[in-house]
């Protein structure tokens, strides 16, 4: 495989893990090619707009038979556009009153829509015209398309004539089902057409006389040069990874693909489960301040952008050796770790402390000062906590069973951390007066969570690397990931402002009770170890480490 | 009267050419004729589809969407396009939203899902069918096949039983064959098989399905090691249905089994052009290899890369054609024997049973691969590659008795079974110390 595929392949499998269930296939599956022809007939020439859409596998095949760049105005494309148009020409036997006419090209476009997992489809459309001289009457068209003979797709011709011409009799109408092969309408009464030949049989009338096609509401105006578009119901696309792909590079457009590139970081951060942003409203919220979540959020941008460049390399460089996916497991099983260390660490001290569950601020502080992960008043928050925590269990554990995919994985030990940081958030400031201001945060410790909020990347912004990398955009690549991360990290230190000045307000509804204080922390804990035990169950199962039975 | 001895020559020879012309227009009339039938046989169906679309659009009617469901999946098998498929499933579930009892529809709707790998609906759905018409002998087929699949076999063959018991002909004998085969009865198979085909002719069967049990016949004389037939069938199935993408590969195989490569790399190539099988682009790919177009041969290696990966990006969970790709290549190990385990908790006949220890024992796990391997050879499934496997397992277990002797037969069945790995298992039973058969030896220059 060499370097331009594996990168594909590496860009495509990271598009899936970006967007687990939104991959979606070319609408005809993925080794269609369809063709359309639309058959224009007028006074003295017949034109055929001829488009070939190909799904992910035959423009895999083209790409590699052809040694073509898929990427729209590339150089490559010339010499290749004018081979497939003789090609294609060949295979398209148009002949009146028997006679084979010679076609002759006008114009062509080509473009690469992405397909599933954003790999890229092709579809290319031509003009060709031949001159026709036609008689007053009886003249016989019969047209067939001959390209890609069996090979499975949608295959449309439809007629019409322009003003001067009356088709008199046709075998295929004169409606466009597809749009040009943009919209494929494959519901249960909408098979697709698999129509490669056609007849007909037309006449000239009265000059300057407007005429239509026999059947249907085909219009009879001539039609412009050949504009493709992507499938209307291509694969749902990120916003992100189509910026990577735009090939304009102007200041503006930089700017702009900036902010893009911000918001959706900040968006990203914002994604429900996403632990990043809660593991910074966890730390801002209980002990720091305004200038440690500001520290904090450069210090997962840092980590989280060096992540991004580290797994990119090891992906790329590694695929020989290791498959990609089996990448993902390792994270899962080092995020599940990490939860579980978190939940039992968390258990083991309140179980210790619900001993004495109402000692004195003194003893807080004491205790508090041995280790900042310590908590020993839950509030009413925590009670709240651990319903969301029961609700959003059951639907994150199906996840995990539908689908083996090592994204969610991290995300749940994201949003794990995130339902921890909730049941404490209100905890402390009342007992804690050393955590409003600030005095009891190490630099050693708000790095390493700044570090460990950021070091499980998030595939999308790999996507866009590599993407970056196969397309020979590399700076442009790496620079949008910056700005990626920066917005994802100003949404951190966002919620960490937020936390730290909300921190009175939401003090003053605290209650207190022995559930609270006692049972749910302890339980809280208890279902984090056990959900991070979960977790690193299945990523190592995935793994292939623990086998399952026979 | 003949003037003298040269007139005779030369009226001889015109003789002899119009023969000759006679007999070639002859075959060619008939190819033609026979490409003039499966096209119109293509029309028809494609017309006929367009037809009740039409009707139904205006009448939704039980019966008919059951017989659209029909139509559709007669163009999936033409076509080998997935997604007719899912349109005969929503017809078909349409008509039983209609007329829940419409045996036919639940039976048909089996065969779908059995085609989508969907084995439990498919059992289930086949049941009901014969809960309502217990007389449909194509109910108790579609049972048999998901049995057979998932490694059911004492079920198959009771399911089969009782199809052939109620009716006779190309779809339940060619079925019947698939058992049989696996079960090492391998004459009673072909005998089966060729017994659907004449049957299928003589009901004027759609040429795909008659193209289908031909295939089939054509794979079993493969397996047994009978090119001569192997290709004079698989020759056969294209002529009654031309183009056929799994007669062109079968084909293919023959052809590099009997080392004319470069024809079967055309014949591979022109399948592939018509559908892009992963497994027709595996074998291609070694057929360039031994042609020494390596790079050719890595060309189709990414392309079977690539499908993988879209396979996964589709989440796709059977994938043994993938499967075997990376065992018989030697790649990903650890994730062919993730796949191969995960397929098999569903899917548990010989050929799953096979894969589990094939990729065990290239993720260099011989021990856990053994019992895998006996199971997959529990009939003596008369399979070179099975053989091959088994083989390979023992030698790296060191049972080097054991080893030759599989190997031997591996050989001895089918002395090019698999392009690249049939020389694997001759060099090692050289080096066991055994003999390849002379045919091997004068054909890949393997000596003792």
């Amino acid at each position: 495989m060499n370097f331009r595929t594996r990168l594909t392949f590496v860009a495509a499998l990271m598009m899936a893990l970006a967007f687990p269930g939104r991959a979606a296939a070319h609408p005809m599956g993925n080794f269609s090619i369809n063709h359309y022809s639309g058959v224009q007939v007028a006074r003295d020439q017949i034109e055929i707009r001829y488009i070939i859409d190909m799904a992910e596998i035959p423009t895999f095949q083209a790409i590699r038979e052809s040694g073509i760049v898929p990427r729209v105005a590339d150089a490559s494309l010339s010499s290749y556009m004018s081979r497939e148009s003789r090609l294609l020409r060949e295979g398209l036997d148009l002949r009146i009153n028997g006679r084979r006419l010679t076609l002759q090209e006008l114009d062509h476009q080509i473009i690469f829509p992405p397909g599933a997992g954003g790999l890229p489809t092709m579809k290319m459309g031509f003009r060709f015209i031949a001159k026709a001289p036609i008689s007053t009457i009886g003249n016989k068209i019969d047209y067939r398309d001959d390209n890609f003979p069996e090979h499975a797709g949608w295959k449309e011709i439809i007629a019409v004539a322009q003003p001067g011409i009356e088709i008199a009799t046709s075998s295929v109408s004169a409606q466009d089902r597809s749009a040009e092969l943009s919209t494929y309408p494959t519901d249960l009464l909408n098979s697709p057409p698999q129509t490669l030949a056609a007849q007909l049989t037309f006449r000239p009338t009265v000059a300057g006389t407007r005429s239509t096609a026999m059947t249907g509401g085909g219009s009879g105006a001539p039609r412009p040069a050949v504009a493709l578009h992507a499938n209307v119901q291509g694969t749902p696309r990120n916003a992100f990874t189509q910026l990577i792909e735009t090939q304009r590079s102007d200041v503006l457009f930089l700017l702009i693909a900036t902010l893009i590139a911000a918001t959706l970081g900040g968006f990203h951060a914002l994604e429900p489960g996403h632990g990043k942003t809660l593991v910074a409203a966890y730390l801002v919220g209980s002990h720091g301040t305004a200038r440690h979540a500001v520290l904090l959020g450069a210090v997962v941008t840092g980590s989280h952008t060096i992540s991004v460049y580290v797994l990119g390399i090891i992906t790329l460089y590694t695929s020989q050796w290791i498959v990609p996916e089996r990448l993902y497991p390792w994270l899962g099983i080092f995020s599940g770790l990490l939860v579980a260390g978190l939940g039992f660490t968390l258990f083991m001290q309140r179980f210790v402390s619900k001993k004495a569950p109402n000692s004195s601020a003194g003893q807080h502080q004491r205790e508090h000062t041995h280790d900042r992960g310590s908590h020993k008043h839950i509030h009413e928050n925590d009670s709240s906590a651990f319903v969301h925590h029961h609700t959003w269990w059951g639907g994150h554990l199906n996840d995990v069973h539908a689908y083996s995919d090592r994204k969610s994985q991290g995300h749940e030990h994201e949003e794990l951390i995130h339902m921890h940081s909730y049941s404490h958030v209100d905890g402390h400031p009342r007992h804690h007066p050393e955590a409003i201001t600030g005095k009891g945060i190490s630099l050693k410790s708000l790095f390493a969570l700044g570090v460990t909020g950021g070091i499980v990347p998030c595939p999308a912004a790999l996507v866009v690397l590599l993407g970056a990398l196969a397309i020979h955009r590399v700076a442009f690549g790496l620079f949008l990931i910056v700005a990626f991360s920066i917005g994802l990290a100003s949404v951190l230190i966002g919620f960490g402002l937020a936390m730290v000045y909300a921190r009175r307000l939401v003090s003053r509804f605290r209650t207190r009770g022995p559930l609270t204080e006692r049972w749910l922390p302890l339980a809280s804990s208890a279902v984090i170890t056990v959900i991070g035990a979960t977790i690193t169950i299945q990523s190592l199962i995935s793994a292939g480490i623990i086998r399952a039975g026979l | 009267v003949i003037a003298t001895p040269r007139s005779a020559f030369f009226l001889l020879i015109a003789t002899l050419l119009a023969v000759v012309l006679m007999i070639c227009s002859a075959a060619q009339t008939a190819e033609t004729s026979s490409a003039t039938a499966s096209a119109a046989s293509v029309e028809k169906l494609d017309r006929d589809i367009t037809l009740l679309q039409k009707i139904l659009k205006r009448r939704p009617d039980a019966e008919l969407y059951y017989r659209l469901g029909d139509l559709y999946i007669q163009k999936g098998r033409q076509t080998g396009d997935i997604s007719y498929f899912q349109l005969s499933e929503s017809a078909l579930r349409q008509s039983l939203t209609l007329e829940p009892r419409l045996a036919q529809a639940h039976r048909h709707l089996a065969f779908v899902l059995y085609s989508l790998h969907d084995f439990t609906g498919a059992a289930s759905e086949a049941k009901t069918s014969i809960k309502l018409d217990s007389s449909d002998s194509y109910a108790y087929g579609v049972l048999g096949d998901v049995q057979l699949e998932t490694g059911r076999y004492e079920c198959a063959a009771g399911s089969y039983s009782q199809m052939v018991s109620i009716r006779g002909d190309l779809y339940s004998y060619s079925r019947l064959s698939g058992l049989e085969t696996i079960r090492n009865h391998n004459a009673r198979a072909i005998t089966d098989l060729k017994r659907a085909i004449a049957d299928g002719l003589a009901a004027s069967e759609p040429p795909e399905g008659i193209a289908w049990a031909q295939e089939r016949l054509a794979e079993d004389y493969f397996l047994l090691g009978d090119m001569p037939d192997a290709e004079a069938t698989a020759q056969a199935a294209l002529q009654t249905y031309p183009n056929y993408h799994r007669a062109l590969a079968i084909l293919g195989q023959v052809k590099a089994a009997q080392g004319r490569l470069k024809e079967s790399a055309s014949l591979y190539k022109h399948a592939i052009a018509i559908i892009p099988l992963p497994e027709y682009a595996s074998v291609l790919g070694d057929v360039y290899q031994r042609m020494g177009r390596n790079g050719d041969a890595q060309n189709m290696r990414d392309l079977v890369a690539f499908i993988a990966r879209l396979n996964a990006l589709n989440r796709v969970v059977y994938n043994r054609t993938l499967v075997d790709y990376y065992a018989d290549h030697d790649l990903h190990h650890r994730n062919a024997v993730v796949m191969a385990a995960a397929e098999y908790r569903v899917r548990r006949d010989i050929y799953g049973a096979d894969a589990r220890a094939w990729t065990l024992y290239r993720n260099g796990d011989a021990a856990h691969a053994l019992a895998y391997i006996n199971s997959a050879l529990r009939f003596h499934t008369t399979d070179a590659r099975l053989y091959f496997h088994a083989g390979m397992i023992k030698l790296a277990l060191g049972h080097k008795r054991a080893a030759r002797t599989d190997l031997e037969r591996a050989l001895k069945i089918n002395p090019h079974f698999q392009p690249l790995l049939d020389e694997v298992a001759a060099q090692s039973l050289v080096a066991l110390g055994g003999k390849p058969p002379s045919e091997y030896a004068q054909a890949s220059g393997v000596t003792p």
